[in-house]
């Protein structure tokens, strides 16, 4: 009864490998996704994680839940992946949610990734130092604002929000290996 | 609501990751390009990787698959107790069923002609009805 239930709630495999004939620019967005999830824990490999990240599904690992966006849903698997890397032993069957896996990532704060992350916030914040907005809309989003009090910062205007906000993504992800970058690995 | 158990570099990663799920595919096809990233070639490559990956984990499901019925039928092996044959016990001396299927429905026994005789001796035995009982109703 149980087993019916988790096959109602999730794609089949056909239905994934169907909704993988995906375009040259759908590729792409997958492997922008995957340098976000590895800029950190994984710089560089990007592509071995996507693919991690597919394969574990094909494997029947990980299920596709129905009404997740197949994008979101990956980007899912690999955040999970990158946090598995960063941090193995500390997950035992919490890869099956991955919001409990992007928890369990954010509360083993050891003192050496305190210290990581310290490092790259100077940095990420030193690479607005010439931009006053991004610099003020990336300290707010580091500091978890909602995207109302985030627009408080350019008086409500959507338009100019959404600028900066572009800027910002631009800046940063012409940097997807912040912590080589820190460490010279 | 902010989510106190995200760290600052996990609240830098969610907000990009949604601004590229955001993104049209036009937009990132865009960006890339002005990246120089050769993305034809990278989609075609994963397209020529995912052939691959799903053979083999066709491959890799199945062999689990087998190795989990294996350990089943192991774990069945130990839930199973022999039950010991009865042995049939034997029967006294000079026993002989005397039932109808003993007999394969075939004729009646003595024991059942004697019996038939002794019903037919009751019922035609005129003493035992009382005089003029039967004329009442004339």
């Amino acid at each position: 009864m149980q087993q019916v239930e988790i096959e109602n709630q999730h794609h089949s495999l056909d239905e994934f490998k169907a909704a993988l004939s995906l375009t040259e620019a759908e590729w792409t967005k997958l492997r922008c996704l995957a340098r976000n999830r590895c800029r950190v824990g994984r710089p560089g490999e990007e592509d071995e994680v996507l693919q991690d990240a597919i394969y574990r599904v094909l494997e029947g690992k990980r299920r596709w839940p129905k009404g997740l966006n197949l994008f979101a849903f990956l980007s899912g698997v690999m955040k999970s992946i990158v946090s598995e890397n960063r941090k193995i032993g500390f997950r035992r069957n919490i890869d099956r949610d991955i919001e409990v896996a992007a928890d369990a990532a954010s509360q083993d704060t050891s003192a050496a990734d305190l210290v990581l992350e310290s490092e790259i916030v100077t940095y990420v914040m030193a690479l607005f130092e010439d931009d006053p907005e991004a610099e003020a809309l990336a300290e707010g989003i580091m500091e978890g604002w909602e995207k109302d009090d985030l627009l408080g910062l350019f008086n409500g205007e959507v338009t100019r929000y959404e600028t900066v906000r572009k800027r910002f993504r631009r800046k940063i992800n012409a940097h997807p290996e912040i912590k080589s970058m820190i460490h010279g690995e | 609501m902010v989510n106190e158990k995200m760290s600052k570099i996990d609240r830098l990663a969610e907000a990009i990751n949604e601004d590229i799920l955001a993104m049209t595919p036009e937009e990132v096809l865009q960006e890339a390009k002005v990246d120089g990233e050769d993305t034809l070639g990278f989609a075609k490559a994963m397209e020529t990787w995912l052939q691959q990956a799903i053979v083999q984990a066709n491959g890799s499901r199945l062999r689990n698959a087998r190795a989990a019925l294996e350990r089943d039928q192991e774990r069945s092996k130990d839930n199973v107790v022999p039950i010991g044959k009865r042995e049939a016990k034997p029967r006294p001396e000079g026993f002989a069923p005397d039932t109808m299927a003993a007999r394969n429905g075939k004729e009646l026994s003595e024991r059942d002609k004697a019996a038939l005789e002794e019903d037919f001796d009751d019922l035609f035995d005129d003493d035992a009805w009382g005089d003029g009982e039967d004329e009442t109703d004339q």
